[in-house]
């Protein structure tokens, strides 16, 4: 039984599939890192042509909409991304996609020791603060924290502000300044 | 208090940088869930899970903000109506595929939120209106002898601090005080970065009244 959505097509538009596409490689190319946003053309190629095969496999029986298209794609997309990183090994020369490393040994090991003492400050951080400072920083609004912790925005704020002093003072007893 | 504290620029690059080389775990939730997630279409208690996860999985957080990003034309659904929440998880597959003109409003309408009336739009990123927003393109490739950021918004007479990293947290520029919402990073301090490097931006206003308004982390393209 069709889920009936008129203002859709029964296939998609070749417009809707290439402004897919874009979308999904810019995201990739934003968010991913180096070596995954070097391979943001096939990421994009794999995830697109599942979602369409999964389109074509219903046989029409699924009037597919815009907002569906995107979200399969995200799924497809992570999915693929999940693979490549599950089969990558991690080099030890240094990649060839790899963001600019700050030139020495030494800083190389600061590095992984920021991202290490990052993780384990973020862990140690009371969770409604740790949950306000993870959003924060994945960029939502102090709005936007306060809907997806379902409390008021004064109170986002709040979390927000002390789970940051907390989570830099974690890092500072780590000796690591960010 | 004037808000969170907005410059965490590099905190946000370092928690980016953490899923360089991280692999899932068996314990990663599908993406849907991830997806339903982010755009508050599971119920709290599932949420939570999810954002607790991300806070321990540098490649589920990778996820959620690549869901963050993902959406479609917003032309397309402009005219639909918010859609009310049911406040049940819908999440089985077949609810999935038996849903999905309802997708279109949730993705594209924006969600209402039933405990604050706050409506979120569903691109979640995006700058609230009147916050300060980059004047470049998104990801816009800039020559390296003329990389002047540029944005506008903030408060009336405000003045704007503007912080410069690379992807790998090294600063380029940490400037206070500018009066005019525009920087010229000076060539000699992108002389030693390849060609192709992302670097990324932020901007905090600071009214005359102490009010401080941070932007979004914007990024640039170094040629």
């Amino acid at each position: 039984m069709p889920v009936e959505d008129p203002a859709s097509p029964a296939t998609p538009a070749d417009s809707v599939v290439e402004q897919l596409r874009l979308d999904v490689a810019r995201a990739v190319r934003k968010v991913c890192p180096h070596w995954l946003a070097a391979e943001a053309d096939d990421l994009t190629q794999t995830a697109v042509l599942r979602v369409l095969h999964r389109i074509r496999d219903t046989s029409g029986t699924v009037v597919y909409s815009p907002g569906y298209l995107y979200r399969a794609a995200h799924s497809a997309l992570v999915d693929e991304i999940r693979r490549r990183r599950r089969l990558r090994e991690v080099p030890i020369e240094p990649d060839r996609h790899a963001a600019p490393e700050p030139s020495g040994p030494a800083r190389r090991v600061e590095r992984g020791e920021i991202r290490g003492a990052l993780m384990r400050c973020l862990a140690s951080l009371a969770a409604a603060r740790r949950r306000a400072v993870m959003l924060h920083l994945q960029g939502h609004t102090v709005a936007e924290t306060g809907a997806l912790l379902e409390c008021d925005r004064k109170k986002a704020e709040n979390l927000i502000y002390r789970g940051l002093a907390d989570l830099r003072a974690c890092l500072a007893a780590h000796e690591v300044a960010l | 208090m004037n808000g969170p504290e907005p410059d965490s620029a590099r905190l946000e690059a370092a928690l980016r940088a953490s899923a360089e080389h991280a692999r899932p775990g068996i314990e990663c939730p599908p993406a849907d869930r991830i997806w339903a997630a982010a755009r508050l279409e599971l119920p709290l208690e599932e949420r939570l899970v999810v954002i607790d996860h991300t806070s321990e999985c540098p490649v589920c957080a990778e996820a959620w903000r690549l869901a963050l990003e993902f959406r479609p034309n917003a032309d397309e659904t402009a005219a639909s109506p918010p859609p009310a929440r049911s406040g049940t998880p819908k999440h089985s597959p077949a609810w999935v595929w038996a849903s999905a003109a309802a997708l279109v409003a949730a993705a594209g309408a924006g969600l209402v939120l039933l405990n604050s009336g706050t409506r979120i739009e569903p691109a979640l990123r995006d700058p609230r209106p009147g916050s300060v927003q980059s004047s470049i393109a998104p990801g816009a490739a800039l020559p390296r002898e003329s990389v002047t950021l540029r944005w506008s918004g903030g408060p009336a007479g405000a003045r704007y601090d503007l912080t410069v990293t690379t992807t790998g947290l090294d600063v380029l520029v940490a400037t206070r005080g500018l009066e005019r919402p525009e920087f010229r990073i000076p060539p000699q301090r992108l002389a030693d970065l390849p060609p192709g490097t992302r670097l990324l931006w932020r901007v905090v206003a600071r009214a005359p009244d102490g009010a401080t308004e941070a932007s979004p982390t914007f990024e640039v393209v170094v040629e």
